[in-house]
């Protein structure tokens, strides 16, 4: 099925286009949906196959590429549309796939009624298309096209109910926040792309890094490239400072939350770094820098968690602080770590998400958690599901979490060191804390919202059945990356099948200290008793003891209101980016440039209108002279440029 | 006197024949059927058909007509693929501004002029066609002025506004003096070197010993007169209010054909006088006159940055295009200003690219003017909703200009950035690339309101006959695939590059 | 100094001073004469050069036809003086002048202050022929006959121009 792997990309696209075109004449909902989930499952069913073909194969033949088309060819630059099958874009595209095929069939339940149904579909299929060439293209070009392309869709879907408000401002606006953010990463990555074209005459994958591998160049090159890209990332993946925009994203449809900004789009740049680590590898200050934005975000975002109080919110911090530890991963050289974090989190966070959208829908488009209460009640299998993962993204042992948080913040301390370790493990504690606060809240104690106008209800079977298989992957998704303290040595299976593609940033990173497995498991238990506490504390504290939390609040008035108003970061980068930005443009280019002189005399002029009508002719003459002039000055200033180069 | 040799010339200027006798033509059909003239367009396309099978057969063929009997080594004009392949971009211009003006209301109010109208679009594509071939720089001048003329009075054809008069009369004041200068440049020039045939020129230039400075100015001056009609900096400024006052049919062309002639003349210019040989990477060496990368490069990303900047604040759309359209002379520029036949490819592809993008985007401009009889942008709140269709091509013309995949103008903007990155000219890609994220802000501007807005009251579904459906899907079909497959254009561009006398 | 460079001095400088008078005076009509007087100093410039016909056909078609064209429209019009645009805008004046004087001070530098180029070994003997009207018939239909029709072209589109523009507001 290797062969036939572009089939993945196919069919959602051929979905896209039957929804997209014909959708409003279908007018059926469930053949929409239908339509939109059979493109996507099928294209799961081909990818597993290619997953269990390429397992058969031996580990050094596990790359394979599948040529469709040479797509230019110019000065050098070769560039096919070929994608790369190998276990990491697999691994990847089982998630996409997986995952995706899940929530859209939840969207039927979801969406239904929607007036633009067709159009949900047509977009969601259109991200897949997208997140595929991203994923399997085999050059930074049919990379770059997928990441323009689920940036578009990103935009489409954030802004789909554009006709609502979001917080302060407008749905729109909030898609072009996210938009906007996204260029600049965007824009940090395109010149990557140049500097890897000039540097290594390729842009190409297995071209490039094994130029990266064995080329002499230099460290500074190196870092400049890994430092763009990681721009790139940055971006896509809402790491410090450009994370504004994830958390505005949530003014989306659910469904679009927990597909592209949790599971999978907002892992583009995780998976982007792992796929250049020897580039990275390379660069081993950049490598901090990636530890320590990680770190920084993981934390950051986590504490911020602490006090939302719309439960999207505390979804899209946690995701936040999720994709930071991945980036924690990154830093330190653990590659298939973090994409093992790619993978369990796409399967607790979707499931989160969904859980959440569940009771967003039963409570009529409430969202906040103040007004929810005892909703295990009436929603046992939402309530169900969403503990189980709860549980899991604390890193409850046994659960997913568990084993690749475990990995994460145990290679922060052994390839990095304590520090990572210390503000890793207490982002978990409170990792832990605000779940289970937004657990507690939700589903125990007592009904805080009017009875007699809300009526919470289980959500249909097309909804919950996805909810209780991510359910089940939550559980035992972890079970393929144990750990090698307990499954002997080499015994990480998913350590083991990634390991190809990173060998070779693993030969050229520095060789780490060792470090007993005793350490290993007394950093362990530290860090799983603490978030047990704090899941305890976190119950207790929202069932039983609530003033406690209205009295840390008070006490602390100034780090909760700082909290709570996300660090003013969004009013931070409005005086410091956005005002000076308008300001400039507006003042110095428009009105001064454009209207001052341009339209000063033409349509500035033209507000005299009225005054006197003849002037305005004669203005307007003036301004063809004027035009002249600067004509005449445009030619002596080159002649004098002449004059004083020759 | 022997004068066969005019005769013989005749074989190379067929598609200008052509084009000369479908103005006469026209006028006698005006005056004919002065009733109803309902059978004018059909004649028009007939011959812009017929001027266009003629060029499609100059193709591959390469020669020098109407020779100069002092040195019949050159002649007036020089045929080869490089000028086929702009005429055509010239004649499948021509016929989308036919069914531009088939459909344009404000074209359509006028018929009793439409003798006179399609006469004048038939002096313009003359004065082009002669200008993409000709090398020597009177006739340069005289089909420049051909075209010029016949512009500023299609500017202010429909009179029915005062801003196209007004747009008329500026074009005519901007194009004096420019091509006045122009006219000072080449006459410096002819005294320098003694001859107005550009090759001789060129031969002149590299055997005699001249005042550097002389000639510069000389070089400065004609470049003036080719700046304007490409609407280079500091030579653009008449051109957002000429394109707003102009019918938008007249505007498109305008836009396209008359950008594409002013550069095929200037690389003509630059390549034939210039150039003294090509190496075998396809690298132009130039006639050390002056830091000609320097000069161009600053012109480039001076038109782009003031065109893109000025752009971002029009709330009128065909104003906002005519600024964009600006900003794309900029981006063409950066494929000259790299010297290479890389360069060159990459200005054929991109021309190729803008020719349906832009127009595109005009032709549905103009459909929903002719509707809401406005260009605001606030007129498009909620459009995309109440008329998909229209919304939805436009968005795509739209992104395309921005140059976003997986549109056509991503590869068009793609291969100009390959040749600067291969010419290690990375301050310009940066600087050119920061200006299409700043273009980015006033095409999806655009979109938002098409889209991200809801309909107002005033929001109208407008109604579209098949004919129009079938232009724009006409101009959408090579946006998508030459978004995706785009190996056909490389290779047409790649092997019409060729210029007569390398 | 011989003669002919005394008559070019002085050719020159009342075309100089003719054409400023011209862009100068507020007085249409006025401006219309001192561009006659301008015509006129540039035929005689022309004869200098040995183009005869050049210097005939300057004054039959502009100092003749066009101008009277030009003050009868004038006077059709009935123009009075024309407002200056620089009396609105000061500033503008200022900055015109500043760059019409520097570009002359290049103009003169380029002029004066560089090395000359080589010359060209003109045909001086064969010039006084070729300003013949006999001469430069042979040319424009033999080496010039594009340009020739080109210009042909030109002037018809001008007259369609001039047919469209001229008529009153369409109904």
């Amino acid at each position: 099925m290797i062969d036939y792997i572009y089939l993945t990309v196919l069919l959602p696209l051929l979905g896209f286009l039957i929804n997209g075109l014909l959708g409003p004449k279908i007018k059926n909902e469930k053949l929409i949906g239908i339509i939109g989930s059979s493109t996507v499952g099928i294209s799961f069913l081909v990818v597993l196959f290619a997953l269990i073909q390429t397992v058969g194969l031996p580990a050094d033949q596990r790359t394979n590429v599948v040529e469709l088309f040479t797509w230019l060819n110019v000065a050098g630059l070769n560039i096919k549309f070929a994608y790369l099958v190998d276990p990491l874009s697999l691994t990847m595209a089982m998630v996409v796939t997986g995952v995706g095929f899940l929530i859209h069939v939840y969207s039927i339940g979801y969406m239904h009624g929607d007036k633009a149904f067709w159009k949900f579909f047509a977009y969601l299929n259109l991200f897949i298309f997208a997140m595929m060439n991203l994923i399997l293209g085999d050059n930074f070009v049919v990379l770059f096209l997928g990441w323009e392309g689920v940036g578009l869709c990103s935009y489409l879907l954030i802004g789909f109910w554009y006709e609502k408000n979001f917080e302060k401002g407008t749905v729109p606006q909030a898609a072009k926040k996210a938009f906007i953010v996204n260029r600049i990463g965007d824009f940090g990555f395109l010149l990557g792309m140049f500097l890897i074209y000039s540097t290594f005459d390729s842009l190409n994958f297995l071209d490039v890094f094994s130029k990266a591998e064995y080329f002499p160049v230099s460290e500074a090159t190196f870092g400049l490239i890994a430092i763009f890209l990681f721009i790139g990332a940055k971006g896509k993946s809402a790491q410090i400072p450009l994370f504004v925009w994830l958390p505005d994203a949530m003014a989306g449809p659910t469904p679009v939350s927990a597909l592209i900004h949790a599971a999978t789009m907002v892992t583009a740049g995780v998976y982007m770094v792992a796929r250049a680590s020897i580039i990275f590898a390379s660069a081993p200050a950049v490598m901090t820098v990636v530890a320590v934005i990680g770190m920084l975000t993981a934390f950051f975002a986590a504490t911020i968690g602490l006090v939302q109080n719309d439960i999207k919110k505390v979804l899209a911090y946690s995701t936040v602080s999720q994709l930071g530890y991945m980036f924690l991963a990154l830093g330190v050289g653990a590659f298939s770590a973090g994409i093992f974090h790619v993978m369990t989190h796409a399967f607790f966070k979707a499931l989160l998400f969904l859980g959440a959208g569940s009771i967003i829908h039963s409570m009529h488009e409430e969202q906040n958690i103040q007004k929810y209460g005892n909703l295990k009640k009436y929603m046992p299998k939402t309530f169900i599901t969403f503990v189980i993962a709860a549980f899991a993204i604390s890193g409850f042992p046994g659960l997913s979490g568990f084993f690749s948080k475990d990995e994460i913040l145990w290679y922060s301390y052994a390839n990095g060191n304590l520090f990572f370790w210390i503000v890793g493990a207490i982002t978990a504690v409170l990792t832990a804390f605000y779940m289970f606060r937004l657990v507690t809240l939700t589903f125990f104690g007592k009904e805080r919202f009017n009875k007699s106008e809300k009526h919470p209800h289980e959500s249909p079977a097309v909804m919950t059945i996805p909810l209780m298989i991510l359910a089940f992957l939550a559980v035992v998704g972890g079970y393929i990356g144990i750990p090698e303290i307990f499954s002997g040595e080499h015994g990480n299976v998913f350590h083991n099948w990634l390991m190809p593609v990173f060998a070779a940033a693993d030969r050229k990173m520095a060789v780490y200290g060792t470090h007993t497995h005793l350490e290993e498991i007394v950093l362990m238990v530290i860090s799983v008793a603490a978030a047990l506490g704090a899941i305890y504390a976190a119950y207790i504290i929202y069932t039983k003891r609530i003033e406690v939390a209205n009295k840390t609040a008070s006490k602390l008035k100034g780090l909760y209101t700082t909290l709570f108003n996300k660090y003013y970061v969004d009013e931070a980068y409005e005086f410091a980016v956005i005002k000076p930005i308008q300001k400039g443009s507006e003042k110095l280019l428009w009105k001064f440039f454009d209207v001052k002189i341009v339209d000063g005399i033409v349509n500035g002029a033209a507000s005299l209108v009225d005054v006197v009508s003849s002037v305005i002719r004669k203005m307007q003459t003036g301004v063809a002279q004027f035009y002249l002039i600067i004509m005449s000055l445009g030619i002596a200033l080159v002649l004098f440029w002449i004059i004083l180069s020759l | 006197m022997d004068l066969s040799f005019i005769t013989e010339s005749l074989y190379f200027v067929k598609p200008e024949i052509a084009a000369s006798a479908s103005i006469i033509l026209l006028v006698l059909l005006d005056l004919i059927f002065h009733k109803n003239k309902t059978i004018i367009p059909y004649v028009a396309l007939a011959g812009i058909i017929i001027t266009g099978i003629f060029v499609v057969d100059q193709f591959n063929i390469s020669g020098f007509a109407f020779l100069s009997t002092d040195n019949p080594k050159y002649g007036m004009i020089a045929v080869d693929n490089f000028g086929a392949f702009f005429k055509l971009i010239i004649i499948i211009s021509s016929i989308f501004v036919v069914a531009f003006s088939a459909y344009s209301d404000e074209i359509n109010k006028i018929t009793d002029r439409l003798g006179e109208y399609y006469a004048l679009i038939f002096g313009m594509i003359l004065g082009m066609l002669v200008l993409i071939s000709a090398s020597d720089l009177i006739l340069i001048y005289l089909s420049m002025e051909l075209l010029s003329l016949s512009s500023y009075v299609l500017a202010g054809f429909t009179k029915l506004r005062d801003r196209s008069s007004e747009a008329s009369l500026k074009y005519l004041l901007y194009g004096a003096t420019s091509t006045g200068m122009m006219l000072f440049g080449i006459s410096i020039l002819y005294g320098l070197t003694g001859s107005t045939n550009l090759y001789i020129i060129s031969a002149a230039l590299q055997t005699q010993s001249l005042n550097l400075l002389t000639l510069a100015f000389s070089i400065i001056l004609i470049f003036a007169g080719i700046g304007y009609k490409i609407s280079s900096a500091p030579f653009h400024f008449w051109t957002p209010d000429v394109y707003e006052g102009a019918p938008i049919s007249i505007t498109a062309y305008l836009s396209v054909a008359s950008k594409a002639a002013g550069f095929a003349l200037l690389i003509r210019f630059i390549k034939t006088t210039f150039v003294t040989f090509v190496d075998d990477n396809g690298n132009w060496q130039l006639l050390q006159v002056f830091d000609w990368e320097s000069l161009l490069i600053i012109i480039s990303l001076l038109t782009m940055t003031l065109g893109n900047f000025t752009a971002l604040w029009q709330r009128n759309l065909k104003r906002m295009l005519a600024y964009s359209s600006i900003a794309h002379a900029g981006y063409l520029m950066l494929g000259l200003l790299v010297f290479s036949n890389q360069g060159l490819i990459a200005i054929l592809i991109y021309f190729t690219i803008y020719l349906f993008m832009n127009l595109g985007a005009f032709f549905i401009v103009m459909v929903i003017a002719n509707k809401t009889g406005s260009e605001d942008i606030d007129d498009y709140d909620g459009l995309g909703f109440k008329s998909s269709f229209l919304g939805v091509s436009l968005a795509i013309f739209l992104v395309s200009l921005t140059g976003l995949p997986p549109t056509a103008g991503f590869i068009g903007k793609l291969y100009l950035f390959i040749a600067l990155v291969d010419a290690k000219m990375l301050t310009v890609a940066i600087i050119a690339l920061l200006n299409t994220v700043v273009s980015l802000y006033y095409y999806i501007r655009v979109l938002k309101h098409m889209f991200l807005t809801s309909p107002t009251e005033k929001t109208e579904k407008i109604p579209l006959n098949f004919g129009q459906i079938a232009v724009i899907i006409i101009m959408l079909i090579p946006i998508l695939l030459f978004g995706v497959y785009f190996s056909p254009v490389v290779d047409l561009a790649k092997s019409y590059i060729t210029i007569l006398g390398f | 100094m011989n003669l002919e460079i005394i008559l070019f001095i002085v050719l020159a400088l009342v075309a100089v001073v003719s054409s400023v008078a011209m862009i100068t005076r507020p007085h249409p009509v006025i401006s219309a004469v001192f561009l006659i007087l301008n015509f006129f100093a540039l035929s005689g410039l022309y004869l200098l050069l040995n183009a005869q016909f050049i210097a005939v056909v300057q004054v039959i078609v502009y100092a003749g036809a066009i101008m009277v064209l030009f003050l009868f429209v004038l006077m059709l019009l009935n123009t009075n003086k024309e407002d200056n645009i620089f009396k609105q805008n000061k500033a503008l004046k200022i900055f015109a002048i500043a760059i019409a004087v520097l570009i002359f001070a290049q103009v003169a530098f380029l002029i004066f202050f560089s090395s000359p180029s080589d010359a060209l070994n003109s045909q001086v003997a064969e010039s006084v022929q070729s300003g013949t009207i006999q001469q430069i018939g042979t040319k424009l239909y033999t080496d010039y006959i594009l340009p020739f029709e080109a210009a042909g072209f030109l002037l018809l589109a001008a007259t369609i121009g001039a047919l469209v523009l001229s008529k009153k507001k369409f109904e």
